[in-house]
C-alpha cells in the first residue's frame, strides 16, 4: 500500500512537472496607476533621417521562370541623409506586396532562383527585395530592420533597390503591387 | 503556364503629383537614448521623458509613432503592447515640433530580464505602389525583476523548462507511460497469443 502511495505522489510530481511546461504565463494589464521613472538617462540629440527622390519606378515586369530571374532596379534612385548632428545607424527593412487580388511574401531565402527554394520544393507568390548602398554593396531585404552601417552627419547615401519577382504561377497579373521599404535612424 | 505575366511595379510618388515627388520627407527626433536605471516590476506603469517628434523636410507629414527592435541586438525585443504613447500619430509642417508622451505598462505576467527596443516615429506612407519611408528612433531599454522572490524561483524554473523541450515533457511522459504499464501488468494478468 505503501508502494502505491509513492507510485501516486510520482504521478502527481510528473503531472505538475507536464503542467508547468506547457501552461502559458499569465498576463494581465496593470491598472494605470502611474508611478513615473526618475532614473532615466536620456541623452539628447536625436536622430535624423532625410529622404529625397523617394519616387522611382521598377516599370512592367513580367514573372522571374526556373531558368530566368525576372529583376529591376527602381529608377531613379532614392537617397538618405543624415541630417543629425551624430553618427546614426540605419537600418532596413521590406514588407510584403499586396495588390488588388494578390499578395507576395517577401523572402530573403532564395537564391537567384525565386522558383524554388531552398530545399528543392517550387514555390509561387514569393519575391525578393535587394538594396545597394555604400559601404555594403548589394544585401538582401528582410522584414526585421537590419543594420547597414552607421553613417556620419551630414552625410547622403545613394540607396539603389532592386526587386526580384516570383515566379510564373503567382497572382497579381497585370495589377499594380505595392510594399515598402523602411529605413531606420537611431544614434549609434 | 507559359504565358509571360506582367506586373506593374511604380513607386507611390510617381502616383502622385511632380511637385511631391520633388519633396524632401524627413523625422528627427529630439532624444538619441532612454535607459531607464531603475529596476521595474511586472504590473507597474512607468512614465517615460517626453520626446519631441520634428518635421526637418519641407513637406506636410504625418507621422507614427511605434516600438520596433533591431535583428542581433541583446536584449529581449520590448513587446509593442507594453508601451503606448500619446499622440500615437500626429502631422507635422515643416520644421515643426511636437512633443508625445510614452508610458510603458508592464503586464503583471512579464518576464524578468534586461529590454531593449526603438521607440520611433516613422514616416506614414499612402498611395499605391512601392514606397520608401523612414523613422527616427530612439533607442529604449530597462530592466524588469521579478516582484518576489518565489517569482524569481517560478521564472526560473520555467525557462529552464521551456528551454529544454521536448525533453522537459517526453522524460516524464516516458516515464509516467512505464509506470502505468508497471501497474498494469502487477494488477491485470494478460496474454497475447496468434489466433489458431
Amino acid at each position: 500500500m505503501t508502494r502505491v502511495r509513492v507510485l501516486l505522489l510520482a504521478a502527481l510530481g510528473i503531472a505538475t512537472a507536464l503542467g508547468v511546461s506547457v501552461m502559458p504565463a499569465y498576463t494581465a494589464t496593470p491598472s494605470d496607476s502611474g508611478s513615473v521613472v526618475g532614473t532615466v538617462t536620456a541623452l539628447g540629440g536625436g536622430a535624423c533621417l532625410q529622404l529625397s527622390n523617394t519616387s522611382a519606378s521598377f516599370g512592367t515586369l513580367p514573372f522571374s521562370t526556373r531558368t530566368q530571374l525576372s529583376a529591376a532596379q527602381g529608377n531613379p534612385t532614392p537617397s538618405f541623409q543624415n541630417c543629425g548632428n551624430f553618427n546614426e545607424t540605419i537600418s532596413i527593412a521590406g514588407t510584403d506586396a499586396s495588390g488588388a487580388n494578390t499578395s507576395w511574401h517577401l523572402d530573403s531565402g532564395f537564391a537567384g532562383n525565386p522558383c524554388i527554394d531552398a530545399r528543392g520544393a517550387a514555390q509561387i507568390n514569393v519575391y525578393g527585395l535587394e538594396f545597394n548602398a555604400p559601404p555594403v554593396g548589394q544585401v538582401r531585404i528582410t522584414k526585421t530592420a537590419t543594420p547597414i552601417s552607421t553613417y556620419g552627419a551630414g552625410v547622403t547615401t545613394p540607396l539603389a533597390l532592386q526587386l526580384d519577382m516570383p515566379c510564373v504561377g503567382s497572382s497579381g497579373d497585370g495589377q499594380v503591387v505595392s510594399f515598402s521599404v523602411n529605413l531606420t535612424a537611431a544614434v549609434a | 503556364m507559359r504565358r509571360a505575366a506582367f506586373v506593374l511595379i511604380a513607386l507611390g510618388g510617381l502616383l502622385l503629383s511632380g511637385g511631391s515627388a520633388a519633396a524632401d520627407r524627413g523625422v528627427a527626433l529630439d532624444l538619441g537614448r532612454l535607459d531607464v536605471a531603475q529596476k521595474l516590476t511586472p504590473g507597474g506603469g512607468y512614465r517615460l521623458p517626453p520626446l519631441g517628434v520634428r518635421n526637418p523636410g519641407d513637406e506636410v507629414t504625418t507621422y507614427r509613432i511605434v516600438v520596433s527592435h533591431v535583428e542581433g541586438q541583446e536584449g529581449t525585443p520590448i513587446p509593442a503592447d507594453w508601451v503606448r504613447v500619446k499622440p500615437s500619430e500626429l502631422t507635422l509642417k515643416p520644421g515643426r515640433t511636437q512633443k508625445v508622451q510614452a508610458r510603458l505598462n508592464l503586464p503583471t505576467g512579464a518576464n524578468p530580464g534586461h529590454y531593449e527596443g526603438l521607440l520611433a516615429a516613422q514616416i506614414v506612407t499612402k498611395g499605391k505602389g512601392a514606397q520608401l519611408g523612414a523613422a527616427a528612433a530612439a533607442k529604449l531599454t530597462f530592466s524588469v525583476e521579478a516582484s518576489t522572490w518565489l517569482g524569481e524561483q517560478w521564472y526560473r524554473i520555467r525557462k529552464f523548462l521551456s528551454g529544454h523541450e521536448p525533453w522537459t515533457w517526453l522524460i516524464p511522459a516516458l516515464f509516467a507511460t512505464a509506470l502505468l504499464g508497471w501497474q498494469l501488468r502487477r494488477r491485470f494478468a494478460f496474454q497475447v497469443v496468434r489466433r489458431a
